[in-house]
C-alpha cells in the first residue's frame, strides 16, 4: 500500500514548484547566467574585433638614434617587403590582413617620449656597453654594429611594435645576408636547400575536440555550481532558516527521501541550466551572432554525445551532493555562504585537470572525482574512448556523489541543526569519543598530501624521498600525531600485544604462500582485465633500481613499509573504524584504502589484496606485530624473486597450487590459535560467543 | 533491544508509552546537560495529557523525542505500538506535530499544502483530493484556500498549520505549547479545535506552561521539573494528593517538595537552561 515512489515523487514536484516560484532563485540562478553568458562571449569577440581593427589602423612611431641609424633603416624595409612577401604567399585563410604600419619620428630625447607615450618605442645603435657578455659583448669583440629596441613591456601597443620591429630587423638581417652571399657566389636560397612543411594527420574535429575538451568540463562546472548554489542554499539551509524543516522531519518522510528528492531537484536544475545554455550559445552560433573559429570544428556524433551526457550526469549528481552537503551542514544562508566560496575554488581546481597537458585518464587521476571526469571529457572529445577507465571514473564519482548525500543524511540528523544548540557527545568529550569520527577525514588528508608529493614535488620522485615522505612523515607521522591529538592509548589503538610464538610460525610460511596466491589470482584476474605491458614495466622500473645495495632495499622496501604502514592503517586506521563496521566490512574497507594509497593504478588492487589480507590477520590475532611481520615477509618475497631475475607471472602452477596450500594451511592455523580485537562491531565469522561479555551491553 | 519484555501488553495497547525515557545534551559552556531524566508515562486512547512545566523543563525535549527529530539518549518510547528508534517512519506516521516552531511553506497554497503533507505521510493516493476539501471545510480554510500561505493572516496560517498537522488523519497529536505568542482570543479558539479532535477520537498529547489551559484541557496532567515527571494524574487526583485546588497552588506544592525551590526560583533556573530556546520563547 505505501508506495515509497510517490513519496519521492511528491517531494520531487513541490521541490520543484516552490522553487519555481521564488522568483529571487529563478532570476539569479537561471535567467541571469543565461543572459550573461552570450553577453559575455559578445563581449570578448568584439573586443577582440576592436583590438584587430584598432592596431591595423594605427600608426606606431619609434625613433634611430646612434651611428648606425641608416643600417637600421635598411634593414626595416628589406624586413617589411620579406614579411609582406611572405603574407602573400600564405593560404588565404591564414594570412592576416596587413602588416602593422610602423613609422619614423625625429625624437631629441626618445627615453622621454617613450615615457609620455609619445613613441611606441625606439632603436638605438651603438650604445655604451653596460653588461658583459651576451649579444652586446659579442657585437663588441666582433666590432659589429649593435641594434638595441626599447620598449615597455607594460603598454601593450609598445610591445606589439617592438615585437613586430624586432621581427622585420631579424628578417633584414637575413636578406642582408643572403645578398651579401649571392654578392660573393653562394647564393644558395634556403629553400633550395630542401623543403619542409608539417602535416597534421589530424582531423579538424580531433583538433576542435582536443581544444573543446579542456574548456569544456571547467565550463560545466561553472554553469552547474552557479545555477545549483542558489538552488541548494535555499532548499535546505533556508527552509532550517524558515522552520519548515522541522515540520517535513515530523512527517513519515524517510530522511533518505528527502536528501534524494532535493539532490534530484539540484541535480535538475544544474543539468537544465547546462542545456539551457549550451542551447543558448547554439541559438547565438546560429543567428551567426557568434561566430565560431574554424579550429573549434568538433564532431558530436550521437554515440559521442550519450557518452558525454552519462559522463556529465554524474558531474552535475556531485555538484549537487557537494552543494547539498555544505547546505545540510549549515545552519544558515549565511553559514552556506562561507562554504561556497571554498567549494567553487576546490571544483573548479579539480575540473582544471583536463587543462593540464599529458594527463591521461589511464593514471592515478581516474581515481579523483571531479578532476576523473573532466579527464574522460576531453578524451571522448577527441574521439579516444577508453572504455575500462571511463567505467572506473564514472563510479567513483557516482561513488562520491552518492556519499555526498549519505553525509547529507547524516547532517541532517545532527540535532544541533534543529535545536540551534548542543553538540554531539563525541565532539563535546573531544579524545578517544571523537577520533572515530574524524579518522577518515585524517586519512583523506595524509591521501592528498601523498599525492601532491608525488605529482608536484620532484624530490619525492625518487625511490628514496618519495619512501621517507610517504612512509615515515606521512604514515607514521600522521599517525603519531592523531595518537597524540585524540589522547588515545599508544598500546591499545596500535594493538601493540604479544602473540604466540605459533602465529609467528604461521605468519613466516603464510606471507610469502599468500604472495604467490595473489599473484595467480592477479594473472587470472588479467585475464578478464588486462593491464598494458607498458605500465608493468615502468611499475618494474621504479621499484628496482638497480644501483642501491640489497640490505638498503630490504630495509626501504620491506621493513619500513612494515612498520610505517602498518601503524597508520592497522594501526590507527582499523582502531578508529572498528566499530563502524562489521569485521568482514571492515577488513575490505581498511585493505581498500590503503590500496587507494598506492597512486600507480595496476598497484591498488594487488595491495589491497595485502591490506585486506593484513587487517583479517590483525583481527584474528588481535595484535599488530603479526600484520607488521606479514607486510615485510610478503614485500620480502616480492623483492627476492624480482632481484633474482624471475618474473614472477610467468611461474607456473607448481608455484602458485603449493604456495595457496601454505597459505591456507597458515590462515587455518590463525584462525585456531585466535585471539580476537577487543571491541570490535559484532558479525560474521567471530561467532556471539566470543563477545558473550559485551553482548548486553552492545544494545 | 527485545521490547516485548520490558513491557507488559496492557501498556503496549496504549497511544504512547514513555518508559525511563532520557535525554543528554553536551555544551561547551555547561558541559553535561541531562534535559530529560528517566521519565514514564503513558496516554490512554481518547484523552488530552498535559505536560505541564516552566520553561526549560524538558517539555520540548520530550515531544521531539516522541515525534523522532531528537534521539533519545536511553529509554525508550513508543507512538500505537512503533518504537521511535527502531521505526522511526512508523512511529511518525502515526502521529501529527504542531508547534510554533514548525512552519509552513510559504510558497505553497493552503491547498497545496494540506495535499503534500497528506501525501508524503502516505495518506492513500486515491483519498487525497477528498481529504483535502474535507480539511478546507472542516478547518474554516475556505476561500483562502488557493492563496499562497506568505500572503495569508497569522490566524488563518494557524488554521492551515493545524488542518496539516492532521492532514493523514493520524491518531495521535502532539501540541507543543501551540498557543505560545497567540493572543487570547487565537489561544481559545485554539483550544477549541483540541477538544473537538479529542471528540473525534485522537489522543491529544499537549504542552504547555500556562496552569488555566492544562487545567481547561486535560484528562490528566503530568507535572515536569528539572527532566523530572514529579506527579502524574488527572486535575481531580491531583487536588485530592496535594489538597490544594488550584492547579498553580499544586504545580508550587510540588516543585517546592523537590528542592525547597519556590516557583520563582523554578523559572529562574529554567530561564539559565535555555536548550529549547528555540520554541520556548
Amino acid at each position: 500500500m505505501i508506495d515509497r515512489g510517490s513519496v519521492l515523487a511528491t517531494l520531487y514536484r513541490y521541490e520543484l514548484r516552490m522553487l519555481m516560484r521564488d522568483r529571487r532563485t529563478l532570476v539569479v540562478s537561471v535567467l541571469l547566467p543565461i543572459l550573461l553568458m552570450p553577453l559575455f562571449f559578445l563581449i570578448s569577440l568584439w573586443n577582440e574585433r576592436a583590438r584587430e581593427e584598432r592596431y591595423e589602423e594605427r600608426v606606431f612611431s619609434y625613433a634611430v638614434s646612434g651611428p648606425e641609424s641608416e643600417l637600421v633603416r635598411d634593414l626595416a624595409v628589406a624586413g617589411e617587403n620579406e614579411a609582406e612577401l611572405a603574407r602573400l604567399r600564405r593560404p588565404p585563410a591564414d594570412a592576416q590582413d596587413s602588416l602593422l604600419r610602423l613609422l619614423e619620428k625625429e625624437s631629441l630625447d626618445p627615453a622621454a617620449e617613450l615615457a609620455a607615450q609619445e613613441l611606441h618605442f625606439f632603436v638605438v645603435t651603438r650604445e655604451a656597453i653596460t653588461e658583459v657578455g651576451g649579444p652586446e659583448a659579442l657585437a663588441q669583440a666582433l666590432e659589429l654594429p649593435l641594434v638595441r629596441i626599447v620598449y615597455r613591456a607594460n603598454w601593450d601597443e609598445s610591445a606589439i611594435a617592438a615585437r613586430e620591429m624586432e621581427s622585420r630587423l631579424g628578417l633584414g638581417r637575413l636578406v642582408e645576408r643572403r645578398e651579401l652571399l649571392d654578392e660573393r657566389g653562394f647564393g644558395v636560397r634556403e629553400d633550395l636547400v630542401a623543403a619542409i612543411e608539417s602535416h597534421d594527420v589530424a582531423t579538424a574535429e580531433q583538433r576542435g575536440g582536443s581544444l573543446l575538451g579542456r574548456f569544456a568540463p571547467l565550463v560545466l562546472l561553472f554553469f552547474l555550481i552557479t545555477g545549483g548554489s542558489v538552488v541548494a542554499a535555499d532548499i535546505i539551509a533556508g527552509e532550517k532558516e524558515r522552520g519548515t524543516l522541522e515540520t517535513v522531519l515530523t512527517t513519515s518522510v524517510r530522511r533518505g527521501e528527502l536528501v534524494a528528492a532535493k539532490q534530484l531537484v539540484i541535480l535538475t536544475v544544474g543539468v537544465v541550466i547546462s542545456l539551457v545554455q549550451i542551447a543558448n550559445l547554439a541559438v547565438y552560433v546560429g543567428l551567426e551572432v557568434i561566430e565560431v573559429p574554424e579550429s573549434l570544428a568538433v564532431d558530436l556524433s550521437p554515440s559521442t554525445l550519450i557518452v558525454l551526457l552519462w559522463l556529465f550526469l554524474p558531474l552535475a549528481g556531485l555538484v549537487a551532493g557537494v552543494l547539498l552537503l555544505a547546505s545540510g551542514r549549515a545552519r544558515t544562508y549565511k553559514e552556506f555562504q562561507f562554504y561556497h566560496f571554498p567549494i567553487f575554488m576546490v571544483m573548479l581546481a579539480l575540473g582544471a585537470a583536463a587543462l593540464l597537458p599529458g594527463v591521461v585518464l589511464r593514471s592515478g587521476v581516474v581515481l579523483v572525482p571531479v578532476a576523473n571526469l573532466s579527464v574522460a571529457i576531453r578524451e571522448v572529445l577527441t574521439g579516444h574512448f577508453d572504455v575500462p577507465m571511463l567505467v572506473i571514473a564514472w563510479t567513483i564519482s557516482t561513488a562520491a556523489a552518492v556519499l555526498g548525500a549519505r553525509w547529507t543524511m547524516e547532517a541532517l540528523s545532527k540535532e544541533r541543526l534543529i535545536t540551534g544548540g548542543g553538540l554531539e557527545r563525541g565532539e563535546w568529550q573531544g579524545g578517544p569519543a571523537l577520533f572515530p569520527r574524524r579518522v577518515l577525514a585524517w586519512f583523506a588528508v595524509m591521501w592528498v598530501a601523498i599525492f601532491l608529493g608525488a605529482s608536484i614535488v620532484p624530490l619525492f620522485r625518487n625511490l628514496h624521498g618519495q619512501l621517507l615522505f610517504n612512509l615515515v612523515i606521512v604514515m607514521l607521522g600522521g599517525s603519531l600525531l592523531m595518537i597524540r591529538h585524540y589522547r588515545l592509548d599508544l598500546r591499545e589503538a596500535l594493538a601493540l600485544r604479544p602473540v604466540r610464538p605459533v602465529v609467528i610460525l604461521a605468519v613466516v610460511l603464510g606471507a610469502p604462500g599468500l604472495f604467490l596466491t595473489g599473484v595467480a589470482l592477479a594473472r587470472l584476474s588479467g585475464l578478464l582485465f588486462p593491464v598494458p605491458e607498458r605500465m608493468l614495466e615502468e611499475f618494474g622500473r621504479t621499484l628496482m633500481p638497480e644501483a642501491i645495495p640489497v640490505w638498503e632495499m630490504l630495509l626501504i622496501l620491506a621493513v619500513l613499509p612494515g612498520i610505517c604502514e602498518e601503524i597508520a592503517f592497522r594501526g590507527a586506521l582499523l582502531h578508529g573504524l572498528r566499530r563502524r563496521y562489521s569485521p568482514v566490512v571492515l577488513c575490505l574497507v581498511v585493505g581498500l584504502i590503503f590500496g587507494l594509497f598506492h597512486l600507480d593504478l595496476v598497484r591498488v588492487l594487488p595491495t589491497a589484496f595485502l591490506g585486506v589480507t593484513v587487517a583479517a590477520v590483525t583481527l584474528v590475532t588481535g595484535s599488530l606485530y603479526p600484520a607488521m611481520l606479514w607486510h615485510a615477509l610478503h614485500n620480502t618475497t616480492a623483492f627476492l624473486i624480482g632481484s633474482a631475475g624471475v618474473a614472477v607471472d610467468e611461474l607456473d602452477a607448481g608455484v602458485y597450487v603449493p604456495g595457496a596450500i601454505v597459505a591456507g594451511l597458515a590462515l587455518t592455523l590463525l584462525w585456531k590459535n585466535r585471539t580476537p580485537y577487543p571491541d570490535l562491531r559484532r558479525g560474521w565469522p567471530f561467532d556471539a560467543k566470543l563477545f558473550s561479555k559485551k553482548k548486553k551491553r552492545g544494545t | 533491544m527485545k521490547d516485548s519484555t520490558d513491557l507488559d501488553p496492557e501498556l503496549k495497547a496504549m497511544p504512547v508509552v514513555v518508559f525511563q525515557l532520557s535525554k543528554t545534551f553536551y555544551d561547551e559552556s555547561r558541559g553535561e546537560v541531562q534535559a530529560v531524566d528517566r521519565i514514564d508515562f503513558e496516554c490512554h486512547p481518547g484523552e488530552i495529557f498535559g505536560l505541564l512545566g516552566a520553561n526549560g523543563a524538558g517539555k520540548t525535549t520530550t515531544l521531539r523525542m516522541l515525534s523522532t527529530i531528537l534521539e533519545p539518549t536511553s529509554g525508550k518510547a513508543y507512538i500505537q505500538g512503533h518504537e521511535v528508534r527502531r521505526d522511526p517512519e512508523g512511529a511518525r506516521r502515526s502521529l501529527g506535530f504542531y508547534s510554533a516552531s514548525t512552519a509552513l511553506y510559504p510558497r505553497l497554497t493552503g491547498r497545496e499544502t494540506l495535499e503534500f503533507f497528506a501525501r508524503v505521510n502516505r495518506y492513500p493516493a486515491a483519498g487525497v483530493d477528498e481529504r483535502v476539501d474535507y480539511l478546507i471545510e472542516r478547518f474554516g480554510v475556505g476561500e483562502y484556500a488557493d492563496a499562497r500561505v506568505d500572503k495569508l493572516s497569522s490566524g488563518m496560517k494557524q488554521k492551515v498549520s493545524i488542518a496539516r498537522t492532521v492532514a493523514h488523519d493520524p491518531p495521535i497529536l502532539i501540541f507543543d505549547e501551540p498557543t505560545v505568542g497567540l493572543d487570547v482570543l487565537a489561544a481559545l479558539e485554539l483550544q477549541n479545535v483540541i477538544r473537538e479532535l479529542k471528540e473525534d477520537g485522537k489522543t491529544i498529547v499537549f504542552s504547555t506552561h500556562i496552569m488555566s489551559e492544562a487545567e481547561r484541557l486535560c484528562d490528566r496532567i503530568a507535572i515536569i521539573h528539572r527532566g523530572h515527571i514529579l506527579i502524574c494524574d488527572t486535575l481531580e487526583g491531583l487536588r485530592a494528593r496535594s489538597g490544594a485546588h488550584y492547579l498553580e497552588d499544586i504545580f508550587v506544592h510540588y516543585v517546592r517538595d523537590v528542592g525547597g525551590d519556590t516557583p520563582d526560583d523554578a523559572v529562574e533556573d529554567a530561564s539559565v537552561e535555555v536548550l529549547d530556546s528555540a520554541v520556548d520563547e
